[in-house]
C-alpha cells in the first residue's frame, strides 16, 4: 500500500497496543513509526469488516493492554512474551497476518529493505544488472553435453563430490554454527 | 471473432483456455472444426498486467472458495488455497515462470520402473514415449522455447549465477538457464524479455509464452472459433444415446445458458475438471461423468516442493530478472539408493519482497525472521520440484459445506505426503543446502510447499476403463464424445514441469479428434 493511503484507524487505545504488538511481531531497527501505523490502520480497515473481526482485535487489543500495562512503554520482551503465550489463538493469528501482510507491502519498507519493485517502466534488469553478480565466475548457461543418468546412480565422481558436500552441510548444521528455521 | 449461436449443434465446446484447452482449440480450428472455448475468467489485455505481486495476485488468482485437508502443510498455511490457479484468459499459464523440461521414457511407467510401493496408486502410463516425442517438439516450437532448434539459450541472471556454481561445486553436472519458454530474442511476433522480474504477473512485454499472447489470437483469426470469456461451465449435458451434446454455464450476469455440443473438452485444471465432472453426475452416472470405476477426483497429485533460502555475504537481488530461468536435472533420475523411487529437479525461484514474506516461513514472526527480510538483497533460492507418488486417498471431493460465489459445492482437495515424498523432499533440501553452502552461504533455511500451479492426476489416463477416468486419448471412459484436455489425466506426475507434456498431449488428442472426423467417426 502507498503511504497516502487512506484506512480508518483504530481507537486510540486499541491502536497504540496494536502499534506495539506490531513492533514486536517484526522488529526493524531501521524502520521508523510511519509503516508501522500504517500497517496498524489497515489491519484495522480489514477488521471494520465484519463485526466479528473488530470484536476480535479490540478484545485482543484490550487483554493485551492490560497485561502490558501500557505497552508502548512495556519492553521489547515483555511484548514477545506475551506474543508467544497467545500463539495460536485467532486474535495472534489475524494481527500476525495481517501485519505481514500490510508491513511488507509498504513503498517505504521496500525502499528500506531495498526491494525495487517494478521494473519495467524502466526497462527491466536488461540494461540494469540483471546478471551483476561480481563475487563468482560466470557459470555454463548451455545444457551439459555429458549423458544425463536417468536410472540408478551418478558416475562415482560425481556421487562422491555431491555425498560430500551434502555430508558438510549437516556436519555444520548439527553443530549449531547456523541457526536455521 | 466468429459467433456460434447456442444452438449450433455442430460445435465443439472447449472449457478453459489455459494451455490444455487453447493448444486444442486452434488445432481444432485450423482443422476446419468450429470451437466455442467457455472460460471462466476476464479476458485481461497484457497491457493491463501490473508488476506488483499483490496486485496481480488479486487480479489473476483464482480466488473461489476451496478447502485444504489432510496432512499437508497445505492445509495448515494456506488452508483456502490449496493451489495457485490462473483466472482469466490464459489460464494458469499467465502465472507459470516457463521451465519445459520432457519427461523421462521411464516416467511414463512407474509402476513397472519402481515396482509395487505400499499405499501408491502407481500405474504405467497407456502410452507410448516415442508417439509423444513428436508431439513434445512441436510443443517447444509452438512456445518458442530456449536452448531448442537453435533458440539462444537465457543469458544467466543473479539468482542462476549462484545455484549454478553451487550445481558445480557440489559435483552436479546438469545445470542450466532451461529449456525455458520465454523468448531470448524475438520469435513469433513477440519480443525478447527484458528481464524485469515479473512473469508471474501476466508478463506485460508478452515475451513470456501464454495462450493469451499465442493461440488464442491465432485461433481467433481462424474464423473458426469464438471465445467466451466470463463464462463459467456449471455442467456437461448428456443425450439419450449417452453422448455430450451441451454445457451449461452462467454467463457474466449470473444468466444460465446453454451451449450445444458436437463434443465437449474440459480443461479446467485437475481442480475445476473433476469438480465439472462431478458437478455433472445424471442418471446412468450417479457419481459423475467418467466415474464409474470411481477414480474422478482421486490420485490428485501437485509435485513433492519446498523452497531452500540461502543468505549470502555479498549482493545477490534476487528479484532481477527471470523468475526461474535455472534447473538442475541431476538428481531428476530414478535411484532408489537415495531411499525413495523418482527424481526431482532443482530450479532457481526469485520472489519480491512481498512474496518472499510471505511464504520463506508461513506463520514467522519474530526477531529471528526480520534478521532474515533484512538480509533479502543477499539471499537467493531454489524450488525443489519432484515426483509425488499418487495415492487415491489424495483426491477432489466436493465440499457438503462450502459453496462458491454461483452457489455450486466448493472443491476440497485432501491430501497426505506418501513417505516417499518426505524422504525426497528431505533429500532435495539438504542437496540446496550443500549448493548455497558451497558457494558460501552464511545461512541456509528451508521452508514448506507453496499453493501449487502443478495440479495434476484427478482424471487419470488408463487403457482399461477401470483403472482410471480417460482413455489414452483423453477421452472420458463412458461418454464417447467427452475428452479431458489438462494435467488432470495424467497417470503419474514425473518430475517435469507439467505445462509442456499437458500442450503435447492436447496436440496429440486434437489430432486423434480430427483424424476420427474425417473418418466419420462422431
Amino acid at each position: 500500500m502507498t503511504e497516502d493511503q487512506p484506512a480508518s484507524p483504530a481507537p486510540g487505545a486499541t491502536a497504540s497496543t496494536l502499534l506495539a504488538l506490531a513492533r514486536a511481531l517484526y522488529p526493524h531497527d531501521r524502520l521508523p513509526d510511519g509503516p508501522y501505523e500504517r500497517a496498524v490502520a489497515l489491519l484495522a480497515a480489514d477488521a471494520a469488516a465484519s463485526a466479528e473481526l473488530s470484536a476480535l482485535v479490540a478484545a485482543g487489543a484490550a487483554e493485551a493492554g492490560a497485561a502490558l500495562g501500557d505497552p508502548a512503554a512495556a519492553t521489547a520482551e515483555a511484548r514477545t512474551a506475551w506474543l508467544e503465550s497467545h500463539q495460536g489463538e485467532p486474535f495472534f493469528a489475524f494481527v500476525r497476518e495481517r501485519i505481514c501482510f500490510h508491513l511488507y507491502d509498504d513503498r517505504e519498507v521496500w525502499q528500506l529493505l531495498g526491494y525495487p519493485g517494478p521494473s519495467y517502466a524502466l526497462g527491466g534488469y536488461l540494461h540494469r544488472g540483471f546478471d551483476e553478480l561480481p563475487w563468482l565466475p560466470d557459470p555454463r548457461v548451455v545444457e551439459s553435453d555429458e549423458p544425463l543418468v536417468e536410472l540408478g546412480p551418478l558416475d562415482p565422481s560425481v556421487a562422491s563430490a555431491a555425498s560430500a558436500a551434502s555430508a558438510a552441510s549437516a556436519a555444520a548444521a548439527s553443530t549449531g554454527a547456523e541457526a536455521t528455521a | 471473432m466468429r459467433h456460434y449461436e447456442l444452438d449450433d449443434a455442430d460445435v465443439a465446446v472447449i472449457v478453459g483456455s489455459g494451455p490444455g484447452g487453447a493448444s486444442l482449440a486452434l488445432r481444432l480450428a485450423r482443422a476446419g472444426l468450429d470451437v466455442v472455448m467457455l472460460e471462466s475468467g476476464r479476458w485481461i489485455d497484457p497491457e493491463d498486467f501490473v508488476d506488483d505481486e499483490r496486485i496481480a495476485f488479486a487480479q489473476l488468482s483464482w480466488l473461489e472458495a476451496r478447502q485444504a485437508t489432510g496432512g499437508w502443510t497445505l492445509a495448515r498455511d494456506f488452508p483456502a488455497l490449496p493451489a495457485w490457479n490462473g483466472h482469466a484468459v490464459g489460464g494458469t499459464a499467465l502465472l507459470w515462470t516457463g521451465l519445459t523440461p520432457r519427461f523421462k521414457d521411464h516416467e511414463f511407467r512407474t509402476r513397472s520402473s519402481y515396482g509395487e510401493i505400499a499405499g501408491a496408486s502407481l500405474a504405467d502410463w497407456p502410452i507410448d514415449p516415442a508417439e509423444l516425442a513428436p508431439y513434445y517438439a512441436e510443443s517447444e516450437r509452438a512456445m518458442g522455447v530456449s536452448h531448442r532448434e537453435g533458440r539462444p539459450p537465457m543469458p544467466a541472471n543473479t539468482s542462476y549465477r549462484v545455484f549454478a556454481n553451487g550445481a558445480e561445486r557440489v559435483g552436479y553436472r546438469h545445470y542450466a538457464t532451461g529449456p525455458y519458454a520465454t523468448n531470448v530474442e524475438p520469435y513469433d511476433g513477440r519480443p525478447g524479455t527484458i528481464q524485469d522480474g515479473f512473469n508471474s504477473q501476466g508478463d506485460r512485454r508478452r515475451s513470456k509464452w501464454t495462450p493469451l499472447v499465442s493461440e488464442i489470437p491465432k485461433a481467433i483469426a481462424t474464423e473458426r472459433f469464438e471465445l467466451r470469456p466470463e463464462s463459467h461451465a456449471v455442467r456437461i449435458t448428456l443425450d439419450a444415446a449417452g453422448r455430450a451434446d451441451g454445457v451449461e454455464y452462467l454467463d457474466r450476469d449470473g444468466v444460465l445458458r446453454r451451449q450445444r455440443a458436437a463434443l465437449v473438452a474440459v480443461a479446467g485444471n485437475a481442480i475445476e475438471t473433476p469438480r465439472l465432472l462431478l458437478l455433472s453426475a445424471t442418471t446412468g452416472h450417479e457419481r459423475g461423468l467418467g466415474n464409474a470405476s470411481d477414480h474422478l477426483g482421486r490420485h490428485y497429485m501437485r509435485h513433492t516442493t519446498g523452497v531452500v533460502y540461502g543468505q549470502f555475504p555479498d549482493e545477490v537481488h534476487m528479484y532481477r530478472g527471470e523468475n526461474m530461468a535455472g534447473i538442475v536435472a541431476d538428481e531428476s533420475r530414478h535411484d532408489p539408493e537415495r531411499g525413495f523411487a523418482g527424481g526431482y529437479y532443482l530450479e532457481t525461484i526469485s520472489q519480491g519482497l512481498p512474496s518472499f514474506t510471505t511464504f520463506m516461513e508461513p506463520g514467522g514472526w519474530g526477531a529471528d525472521f526480520t534478521a532474515r527480510v533484512e538480509g533479502y538483497t543477499r539471499t537467493a533460492a531454489s524450488w525443489i520440484c519432484g515426483e509425488d507418488l499418487p495415492q487415491p486417498g489424495n483426491r477432489v471431493t466436493l465440499s457438503s459445506t462450502l459453496v462458491d460465489r454461483w452457489g455450486l459445492p466448493a472443491p476440497e482437495v485432501h491430501y497426505d505426503d506418501h513417505p516417499n515424498d518426505v524422504a525426497m523432499r528431505e533429500h532435495a533440501y539438504g542437496r540446496v543446502e550443500a549448493m548455497f553452502r558451497a558457494v558460501g552461504a552464511e545461512r541456509v533455511w528451508r521452508a514448506p510447499a507453496m499453493p501449487s500451479g502443478h495440479n495434476l492426476g484427478t482424471a487419470r489416463m488408463s487403457a482399461d476403463p477401470a483403472d482410471g477416468v480417460v482413455d489414452p486419448e483423453g477421452r472420458v471412459h463412458g461418454v464417447p464424445n467427452l475428452f479431458v484436455s489438462d494435467g488432470s489425466v495424467f497417470t503419474t506426475g514425473a518430475a517435469a514441469n507439467p505445462t509442456l507434456t499437458i500442450m503435447a498431449l492436447s496436440l496429440r488428442q486434437g489430432d486423434r479428434i480430427v483424424d476420427a472426423r474425417r473418418r466419420g467417426e462422431r
